[in-house]
């Protein structure tokens, strides 16, 4: 558990209040260290996935900070664009662009931001595509990718502007049970060429194993922060214990 | 004259409207409240009433070119592109409302800047979406184009007048030129039909 201290992301005491609700976040201090895999886990609606989309503001915390390689985020800074291009995320539901091919899918924001030229950015598609194991799909539309292929594409599209963190928000929950080796096969195989990545995630033994620390989160709290061994096998708090009853995992 | 009249009135007004639909989708009220009110006093006032008022405005003197008078043809065309262009509006912020939340999310996270992710990513969906609409506005501005009988311009209804006043058969002259209108408007529903068909062919999601 001895990480250096180089942290990339610093999370102070964040809060998201939703309209009419109560607290999706109450308060959540994190930080997440470079080339570190961190997951987040927990019953639904506990805010991890409203944690997550605070950390490229896709939400805006109520109150609270969040430091991105030791830059304060804030949504009315035009900055705001160039830190998120480093903070690659990938999305339940793929949000893949329905009306561009495979290769535009990756290669738009290379080209549109970096100004990378066609034939450099054709072979960007080709080297990620091979990366998540779709060669052969440079030219299809999303309409005609599995789900699972779909999830593939959208990691190489983030992964296309070389972002020093990646965010996964539920990356297999909508996938059939089949499809979902062949996506986390790629998270793995990223988290071992030394990824920092954040994954929010129901699947308890893929966390286990791939993860540094796993965070546990409650109503919009974090509960516990352990290894993922002592986590999966003695955690500290009793509110993970029953969450981990329920899921089965003790 | 009719069809120039509708494709000029469409097609400038597609042009156009943009400006008030995203005006009306901006965060700032300084921005959504004109555009508002822009878009609710066209489509609350009778469209006879704006193509009078409008040629009462731009009064232009009799000119022709290329045979067509300028002095009915030009004020004809500015009441229909700004009618066009409050319905068309509508239209458009409908479709852009329309495209999933996560498109633009997804764009936004690979550090598109605002303008970029509705360029690139929400606008090329949205006009998929609203290309039956946009039809539908084509058609039935065809057939507001009967209003301009009042300015003079020679159009259908217009020449049916004409005619009336030499001929007893005037039920059958209008049946005639409700035949002329669906003559008109029918091709270009089965075009749109097509057009649409191809889109929906290059991408379902």
């Amino acid at each position: 558990m001895q990480t250096p201290n180089n942290p990339i992301i610093q999370i102070n005491s964040l809060v998201k209040t939703f309209k009419g609700t109560l607290h999706a976040l109450a308060g959540v201090d994190l930080t997440i260290q470079k080339g570190e895999v961190v997951s987040i886990i927990g019953p639904s609606g506990s805010g991890k996935s409203t944690l997550l989309r605070c950390m490229n503001l896709m939400e805006v915390p109520t109150s609270g900070v969040v430091i991105f390689e030791g830059e304060e985020l804030s949504i009315k800074s035009k900055r705001i664009n160039q830190l998120r291009e480093k903070m690659g995320m990938v999305f339940q539901s793929f949000n893949l662009f329905p009306h561009l091919s495979v290769k535009d899918n990756i290669t738009l924001s290379p080209k549109l931001i970096k100004h990378l030229s066609d034939e450099d950015a054709n072979l960007l598609a080709q080297k990620l595509l091979q990366q998540v194991g779709l060669s052969e799909k440079i030219d299809a539309y999303p309409n005609q990718l599995s789900g699972g292929q779909k999830q593939r594409v959208a990691i190489a599209r983030a992964l296309a502007m070389n972002p020093d963190v990646m965010l996964f928000d539920e990356p297999t929950s909508a996938l059939d049970p089949e499809m979902v080796g062949e996506v986390l096969q790629v998270m793995r195989d990223l988290a071992k060429q030394g990824m920092t990545m954040v994954i929010v995630t129901h699947e308890m033994s893929f966390a286990k194993e791939v993860s540094d620390r796993v965070v546990f989160m409650a109503e919009g709290q974090i509960v516990e922060i352990n290894s993922p061994e002592l986590m999966f096998t003695k955690p500290k708090e009793e509110r993970t214990k029953q969450f981990l009853k329920r899921v089965n995992i003790i | 004259m009719t069809l120039l009249l509708a494709f000029l009135a469409v097609a400038m007004g597609s042009v156009l409207a943009l400006i008030p639909a995203l005006m009306r989708l901006s965060p700032y009220k300084a921005l959504r409240v004109p555009a508002t009110f822009y878009v609710e006093i066209i489509r609350g006032t009778p469209m006879l009433v704006q193509v009078l008022l409008i040629y009462q405005l731009l009064n232009i003197p009799l000119l022709l070119i290329g045979g067509i008078d300028m002095g009915s043809f030009v004020p004809g065309l500015v009441a229909l592109l700004i009618n066009s262009s409050a319905y068309i509006s509508e239209i458009i912020r409908g479709g852009i409302l329309a495209v999933d939340k996560g498109q633009g999310e997804a764009a936004r996270s690979l550090g598109l800047s605002e303008s970029q992710t509705m360029r690139h990513i929400i606008l090329p969906q949205a006009i998929k979406q609203i290309f039956p609409a946009l039809g539908n506005e084509f058609v039935t501005i065809i057939k507001e184009t009967s209003i301009f009988m009042y300015l003079g311009i020679a159009e259908l209804m217009y020449q049916i007048g004409i005619l009336k006043a030499s001929s007893p058969a005037v039920t059958e002259l209008y049946i005639t030129a409700g035949i002329l209108y669906l003559i008109l408007t029918y091709p270009l529903s089965k075009l749109m039909n097509f057009i649409e068909r191809r889109l929906r062919h290059a991408d379902a999601k």
